[in-house]
């Protein structure tokens, strides 16, 4: 399946509004419904912060690629980045128990996000050893325009 | 800077309202606000979501923060009519019921 697009841009917060916009853009493009749209834009959201906060540590010289590519049954999107390898299981750790305004912790909920807006996440370190995180929604899901 | 943070006192409390985007890029800002409004806050803090076009976990992580620090302090804290995007986010994260949520014509 070959690419739609593929963007690479610096691990800078500022650019996270415009990577919105053209994915928003994409997806519109190919007639998804709005409310998935708002869903895989948010996911997609949380996985560049991920990179931004976690792999690259707020540094903002790093670098991110973006690719998408739009299969009869899957979207795919495609984020590698050069920064450090998260924990083995860190797709894994997905504990919210007995929430109250004193237990209630401000992190860890961008994973969560990130696992509800997609059907399918998967991680691996590439052959060039770039982190490769997999996002992949299933296209019968959609409302077609 | 895509977001727009203003604070309206009334009898010792305060709310802030919100506008625009609160993303990694715009939090920090919020959550600076958001801290020094709690710690002046008579006894109730309200936020204002209605004209937010768009949050992550970032802002509702700032979100939680207020309400930590509201909580610590025997304070109330109160989201005022959050826009559909802030609601989603909310909801994708499992913390719609965390918080204390009202509209316009109840607060």
């Amino acid at each position: 399946m070959r690419d739609d697009f593929s963007i690479t841009f610096r691990s800078h917060p500022k650019l996270l509004k415009p990577v919105r916009a053209l994915v928003r853009n994409y997806l519109e493009t190919a007639h998804f419904s709005k409310e998935k749209i708002d869903d895989i834009v948010l996911g997609l959201d949380e996985a560049c912060t991920n990179c931004i906060r976690h792999a690259y540590h707020g540094a903002r010289s790093g670098i991110i690629q973006l690719s998408a590519r739009l299969g009869t049954i899957w979207l795919e999107f495609e984020l590698q980045d050069c920064g450090s390898c998260p924990p083995k299981d860190f797709l894994h750790r997905e504990k919210r128990n007995d929430i109250t305004p004193t237990t209630i912790k401000p992190h860890g909920l961008g994973l969560i996000i990130l696992k509800r807006a997609f059907d399918n996440v998967s991680f691996h370190v590439n052959e060039n050893g770039k982190n490769c995180l997999i996002l992949r929604a299933r296209r019968k899901a959609f409302k077609k325009g | 800077m895509s977001i727009d943070i203003q604070t309206v006192e009334q009898n010792g409390n305060y709310k802030i309202q919100v506008c625009g985007q609160v993303d990694l890029y715009t939090s920090p800002n919020l959550r600076k606000v958001m801290l020094e409004t709690v710690d002046k806050s008579k006894d109730l803090i309200t936020v204002q979501l209605s004209q937010v076009e768009y949050m992550d976990s970032s802002g509702v992580a700032t979100l939680v923060e207020g309400l930590r620090s509201a909580t610590k302090q025997k304070k109330t804290f109160q989201l005022l009519s959050p826009s559909h995007a802030v609601r989603k986010v909310l909801n994708l994260s499992r913390l719609e019921t965390v918080f204390t949520i009202k509209e316009d014509n109840e607060a």
